[in-house]
């Protein structure tokens, strides 16, 4: 009997062991004839990861993407019989998570966009993981599109870490095809990626491949229940009844609107998926790995893109600020106080009241070059009255604000409840911000149209208090918003969960308001709070097992601001304000600590704390200051760490390379110009960036040989550091940022009018994440931080067909002529010499110089930067596409004399032909002659 | 229901019971009335009960007037506020735990309860918190209605359709499910059709939709041809099927089954007497509130046969304890008690399948037992609420006249509790000799009541 029983154990082993051997087609065979359980089991178990990897990537809760998962594999089951390359279920099962994560996403995008839009308003920096995380969805998406044969390459060997020869097993073809699909695909991919608006080298796209690859296996529990659910769905159970509600909701297609997620994005998303690549760390605005991309700092840039030249203000001047202060009937408003709202603002005494309106409703004063580059804004209040609020734009078009109050007759009054009916005596209600909000559209019909705010205001906006106390029966009062505008409140109270709710003032309408998925009270309120679930822990270090204090650990979701703790003496903290939910995540850090975050943490029964312990792995944080060499003076920006990849302690950190949810933000300069950041002991790079980044020259990157990284490129200072622990002088480093100043010039046609509308690559020295190809308004521009050493600026103006590349040095203006752009020209022919036709003839400017520097850690070999770093939009300006005539001919026009060109001939997919590094002459078609095409013509190839 | 077993309620089960030597009205009946029909109560409640009589006593559960404590003023008012509000899962559960637990009617919600097994929908597959909570609402209303106004009131439930895929069930591409349920569980019962009369009534139930949340019979997608079901061919659309569903025996002996199976223990009625429960349903029109009061005014319900032989589910258990401690000025929270349900075996509104849950011996098994005593740890260490202080079980034996020494203390705990089952020995014997009459003490012994065998039967 036991005998048996050991043989039986033995026989399941092999079987175990041999269906982790087999391929996948013949894991499906088995499943699909004989519903075998470990058959299944075992493709979760291979692709489990990769699917998960994804779907992570897509969205950004744990949950959400578990039920990408759990989907996924749902559908497996269902489609097993009808897969038609079954060698490639990888391949497949990455196509169907990543829809169905991106459908996911969808639905909570439209929410997270505005709260993403509140949270800019309160912060406007300290972003820059979820640009890399976004950046790996935007990869998974472009590997979708991509052929197959490409797709499965690429998946196998760099999203499930195969080797080449294990790929080659599985796709079943030599080795050598599998290298070659894989560097094709690579090559397909960085293209897709540029047409998605992500120009990436192609040692940045192996470093993002491999980041993106599966690190870990997929949580056993996870794999089971999926296998289980995926069998009884493939004996026919409906979905419902086997998995989650959003699981069975994906699986069946039709997502609807659901009700509103746990978990919100907070105030600033701190979420990056760290990189810690053979070549470098990254770093910025976070305490460890991940690229400092920065969208909103690069939207930031945008807007303060210096005046063009003649206009009337120039950055560093005040500037005055007028308008007018109406009421509800839109009469002037007499006896308004106007006040200026900036950053530097962080209490209502620090408001200074600038001017008060005269019987005309009128006002003006004098706003500081400082304040305005601090976000200033206007504000007017008037006692009884709601105020009104404008932005000053950091650039010429200053214009004139007409402010309106509203009056101030909807108070909000709530009521504040527990699930049990018993109110929640002293907890506070506190305004997050509020809106404006038209409400026009949505009362006309509330089925079609969304309730769209306008514009939103801090709570420093008010004059009455922007948080109170609910009184023994559960009772509040707030008031200042003005009518038919939308309160955003955040609740806590002991024992409850902090809650978010949004409050529209205005009275009588009914009740059960709806915004998408969300709740809108009305002014009269009651609120139903849920209990919280206190989360309690010690915080070690790793190394010494020592408790840390000072560490911050933070609960992501739920609200705005997420539920946080920082240890004490002994090391512990304790979390209050989370609700009770399926499971949680938790981060922590602090200095000198690397951040650390723990997902998937399961619920416990009841409202006993739940305990989450830490081991932080300590790093050096390296301090220093940055001012400005001229002045002196502090300069407002961010700094960076990148690792050298010669760092012999990187292999240290294994937090580094992680998934993290950032407790703490670090990298951010202060107003006193002082800056700290963490990095692991030994050679690296601090990369400063200032907020003013024009203002300044460019970093020289002499010396940054084993780094990459655009972070690189769009810093004012690179300078490296060796800190250690031992060494405080190591662990200081201050930063001087030279200002360099720029040059005006103006650009003339050929006739030498000036033309207006040329796009300009090189006008500024030191790249910005997101500003794309710039369009000049006007006839005149500013090169910005130009020096001894001149920068190539090229200019085009595609209507026009004119262009030209010059050189910007400092000292003189610049006055640009356009010339005539040049073509290409040529007849495509066959294999045989006849023509081929139908053919599509592709430019593709030559960037490849600027990579190779990128790589390199090398200045610019003579082009702007944007050509390589912002590829996608100066692919549309620069870039040109024709089709062989019948006679096999081809003419691109439009192309820049000073570039070089690659040109390819393609059939579909197939590349018929190339020719690299091709130029032209202005006004000139250089023609290529006959091009001898790898084929035949179609019809010839029938035969 | 088990003909093997001896029970003096054989002959007239379902004839009024009247209280006797051999079966007098003690604590014991009024504990078991409340555990069956409710979710038990508190000692007041007990105490006048066991004064009036079983007359007032059931008249008064049938009434929704039993609950004397704890159902706050505005509980309507609260109680509404919740449903609007509950727009995920969890906050569904939560409303309903707070109808259990503060409403004034605990049969009707032990009704709407057994309705949510028979119709068994899961939120899992409808999404929809609100659409969930009308069907919950309709269980409500017409739970104690004729049959036939909640069957066909729950057959066009939008919650129940998308649940048996109603939608996909359409001329030429039938989908079997809501047909092949409407007869198995709803109705008549395995063995009262055929497989055949699955396949047309799913013919018959073409159309039935839902759109924009309501229900919707669309022509278009209706299969008018001819169609033979139980033996009768004709035209038939789906509410002639319901009809003679309704019409069928078989159903009156489901019915009586269900009822049977929510208020009566293992082998409290034989088969004779079950027969003549559907035999007099189906000559009420299948009225389900005479059902009810029937069953539960019977000398079956009352007979000493039928006390604790029905193991306890884990929502009336784990609403029951509370309810049954008075936890209502610190209570605890409905969201958490529906996690422990949910923990304990019954996710409301979660149903493990269309089949809903088994229920009975089916709910023992170790760690839902060991489950239960986890629970009751946690109630009564006043670690299930906001606040959480302990509760404090020998102030309210004291409130109630009780507590004079350990012995009276736990004694009056076990009546409360179980009706008397005698663990009070047992109790008082593991609390050991050296025990003290002090709160901590008295927690651990309502711990050890709460977990002991006797207490997992009603």
């Amino acid at each position: 009997m036991a005998n048996a029983q050991l043989t039986g154990a033995l026989r399941h082993l092999r079987e175990t062991h041999a269906l982790a051997q087999a391929s996948d087609a013949h894991l499906l065979e088995r499943f699909t004839a004989g519903r075998e359980e470990a058959a299944f089991a075992a493709l979760v178990r291979r692709h489990g990861p990769m699917v998960l990897g994804v779907a992570r990537r897509v969205l950004p809760t744990a949950q959400d993407a578990e039920d990408v998962f759990q989907a996924s594999f749902l559908l497996l089951a269902s489609k097993a019989a009808s897969i038609r390359k079954r060698d490639a279920v990888g391949c497949w099962l990455h196509g169907v998570a990543h829809r169905l994560a991106v459908r996911t996403k969808a639905q909570g995008a439209r929410r997270r966009a505005r709260e993403r839009e509140a949270a800019d308003m309160r912060d406007t920096r300290s972003d820059s993981g979820a640009a890399r995380r976004d950046l790996q969805a935007a990869l998974d998406a472009a590997l979708g599109e991509l052929p197959e044969k490409y797709r499965a390459a690429l998946v196998l060997c760099h999203l499930e870490g195969k080797t080449l020869r294990e790929a080659a097993l599985v796709l079943d073809c030599p080795a050598a095809t599998v290298g070659t699909r894989v560097a094709r695909g690579r090559k397909l991919l960085r293209e897709r990626l540029t047409s998605h608006g992500l120009t990436l080298s192609s040692a940045g796209l192996a470093a993002l491949l491999m980041t993106s690859a599966a690190s870990a296996a997929a949580p056993a529990a996870l794999v089971r229940s999926a296998v289980r659910a995926a069998l009884a769905f493939a004996a026919g159970q409906p979905a419902a009844a086997l998995c989650s509600a959003r699981v069975a909701g994906l699986v069946e297609g039709g997502l609807r609107a659901m009700t509103p997620s746990k978990l919100k994005l907070a105030t600033a998303l701190l979420l990056m998926a760290g990189a810690l690549t053979g070549a470098a760390a990254w770093a910025r605005g976070g305490g460890a790995a991940g690229e400092g991309a920065r969208p909103r700092a690069g939207a930031e840039e945008k807007k303060k893109v210096a005046a063009p030249a003649g206009a009337k203000a120039e950055a560093g001047d005040a500037v005055e600020v007028s308008g007018q202060v109406v009421g509800d009937d839109g009469k002037p408003f007499a006896g308004a106080k106007l006040f200026l709202l900036t950053s530097a603002v962080k209490n209502k005494g620090d408001r200074t009241e600038k001017a008060t309106t005269g019987a005309d409703g009128r006002f003006r004063f004098a706003v500081s070059a400082a304040d305005r580059s601090r976000g200033a804004r206007v504000v007017a209040s008037a006692p009884g009255h709601g105020p009104d609020w404008g932005y000053l734009r950091n650039d010429d078009r200053i214009g004139e604000f007409t402010l309106k109050l509203v009056k101030d007759d909807v108070p909000i009054t709530g009521l504040l409840l527990d699930l049990e009916g018993r109110p929640a005596a002293g907890a506070t209600v506190a305004v997050a911000w509020f809106d404006q909000v038209d409400l026009a559209p949505w009362l006309a019909d509330r089925t079609k149209n969304h309730l769209t705010t306008t514009r939103g205001a801090s709570p420093l906006t008010l004059d009455g208090p922007a948080s109170v106390t609910a009184d023994k029966d559960g009772r509040f009062r707030l008031t200042g918003f003005g009518r038919d505008r939308i309160a955003h409140l955040f609740v806590r109270g002991a024992g409850l969960a902090d809650t978010d709710i949004e409050v529209l003032t205005r009275a009588g309408l009914p009740g059960g308001l709806r915004v998408q998925s969300r709740a809108v009270y009305p002014p009269d309120l009651v609120l139903t709070v849920n209990p919280s679930k206190p989360i309690v822990g010690t915080v070690r270090d790793k190394k010494t097992g020592k408790p840390v204090a000072g560490i911050k650990v933070v609960c992501p979701g739920g609200t705005w601001g997420w539920p946080s703790a920082t240890t004490d003496a002994a090391g512990r903290y304790r979390i209050e304000g989370a609700g009770k939910r399926k499971d949680y995540t938790l981060a922590a850090g602090g200095l000198p600590y690397f951040n650390s975050t723990k997902m998937d943490i399961a619920d416990t029964a009841g409202l006993d704390p739940l305990a989450v312990d830490f081991d932080l792995e300590r790093g050096v944080a390296v301090k220093g200051k940055v001012t400005d060499k001229a002045t002196g003076r502090p300069v407002s920006g961010n700094v960076g760490y990148v690792a050298l990849s010669d760092n012999p302690h990187l292999k240290d950190f294994t937090d580094l390379g992680k998934g993290q949810i950032f407790a703490v933000a670090l990298g951010t300069i202060a107003a006193d110009g002082s800056f700290v950041v963490v990095c692991p002991p030994g050679p690296g790079l601090l990369a400063v960036r200032a907020d003013a980044a024009d203002r300044y020259a460019v970093a020289d990157l002499a010396g940054t040989k084993n780094a990459s990284g655009r972070i690189l490129h769009d810093s004012n200072a690179v300078v490296r550091i060796d800190p250690s622990e031992d060494d405080e002088k190591s662990r200081t480093r201050d930063v001087v940022l030279e200002s360099a100043s720029g040059v005006s010039g103006s650009v003339v046609g050929p006739d030498g009018k000036p033309v207006a509308g040329a796009y300009a690559a090189g006008l500024h020295a030191v790249w910005s994440f997101g500003r794309g190809a710039e369009k000049l308004e006007t006839a005149s521009f500013t090169a910005h931080a130009v020096g001894a050493k001149p920068r190539a600026v090229v200019f085009v103006h595609s209507e026009k067909k004119l262009a030209k590349v010059v050189k910007a040095g400092s000292g003189t203006p610049l006055d640009v002529r356009l010339e005539a752009t040049g073509s290409l020209a040529g007849r495509v022919v066959g294999a045989d010499g006849r023509p081929r036709a139908g053919l599509k003839v592709k430019t593709s400017y030559r960037y490849q110089e600027l990579e190779a520097a990128s790589a390199g850690g090398a200045d610019s070999p003579g082009l702007p930067w944007e050509l390589y770093f912002d590829y996608p939009a100066w692919d549309k300006i620069l870039n040109r596409e024709a089709t062989t005539d019948k006679d096999g001919r081809f003419r691109l026009d439009g192309l820049v004399p000073g570039l070089k060109y690659d040109l390819a001939v393609r059939d579909g997919e197939a590349t018929e032909l190339s020719r690299e590094s091709l130029s032209v002459e202005s006004g000139k078609a250089n023609d290529l002659g006959d091009l001898k095409a790898k084929t035949a013509p179609a019809n010839d190839r029938e035969e | 229901m088990n003909d093997g077993t001896k029970s003096p309620a054989r002959g007239q089960p379902w004839a009024v019971y009247e209280p006797s030597d051999a079966e007098p009205w003690n604590l014991c009946r009024v504990v078991h009335l409340h555990r069956r029909a409710g979710f038990s109560a508190t000692w007041r409640e007990l105490r006048r009960d066991l004064k009036d009589g079983p007359k007032a006593s059931v008249d008064r559960v049938l009434a929704g007037t039993s609950r004397a404590d704890g159902v706050p003023e505005n509980f309507a008012e609260m109680a509404a506020l919740l449903a609007e509000s509950a727009r995920d899962p969890e906050r569904l559960k939560a409303w309903w735990v707070y109808r259990m637990l503060f409403g004034p009617d605990a049969l009707t919600e032990r009704l709407a309860l057994m309705w949510h097994n028979h119709f068994a929908t899961s939120i899992a597959k409808v999404r929809e918190a609100a659409t969930m909570r009308r069907q919950n609402e309709l269980f409500r209303t017409l739970g104690r209605k004729r049959f036939g106004e909640l069957l066909h009131g729950v057959v066009r439930d939008p919650a129940l359709l998308v649940w048996l895929d109603a939608p996909a069930n359409r001329k030429g591409h039938p989908n079997e499910n809501l047909a092949r349920e409407l007869m198995e569980l709803f109705t008549l019962g395995i063995g009262n059709y055929g497989e055949a009369d699955v396949k047309e009534s799913a013919r018959a139930l073409t159309g039935w939709t839902v759109a924009d949340d309501t229900f919707k019979e669309d022509p278009a997608r209706h299969d008018d041809g001819d169609k033979s079901i139980l033996g009768r061919a004709g035209r038939w659309k789906g509410g002639d099927l319901v009809k003679a569903l309704l019409d069928h025996p078989a159903t009156a002996r489901r019915l009586a089954w269900r009822l049977g199976q929510e208020f009566l223990g293992e082998g409290a009625a034989d088969a004779a007497g079950m027969k003549m429960l559907a035999d007099g349903l189906r000559e009420r029109d299948l009225d389900v509130g005479w059902g009810v009061e029937t069953v539960l005014r019977s000398r079956a319900f009352f007979a000493e046969t039928n006390l604790r032989t029905r193991v306890s589910g884990p929502t009336e258990f784990v609403v029951g304890a509370a309810r049954a401690l008075e936890t209502f000025d610190a209570p605890p929270s409905t969201l958490v008690l529906a996690d422990w349900c949910a923990r304990l075996g019954q996710d409301l509104f979660q149903p493990p399948n269309v089949g809903g849950w088994p229920g009975g011996r089916e709910w023992v098994a170790a760690p839902t037992m060991i489950g239960r005593a986890n629970f009751a740890a946690a109630l009564v260490g006043g670690r299930l609420g906001r606040g959480g202080a302990a509760l404090d079980p020998a102030a309210l034996a004291t409130r109630h006249g009780r507590g004079g020494g350990l012995g009276d203390t736990v004694g009056f705990f076990d009546e409360l509790l179980t009706g008397g089952s005698g663990s009070r020995e047992r109790v008082l014997a593991a609390l050991g000799t050296l025990a003290a009459n002090d709160p901590a003490t008295v927690r651990r012994a309502v711990v050890l009541i709460l977990a002991s065998p006797e207490m997992q039967l009603n």
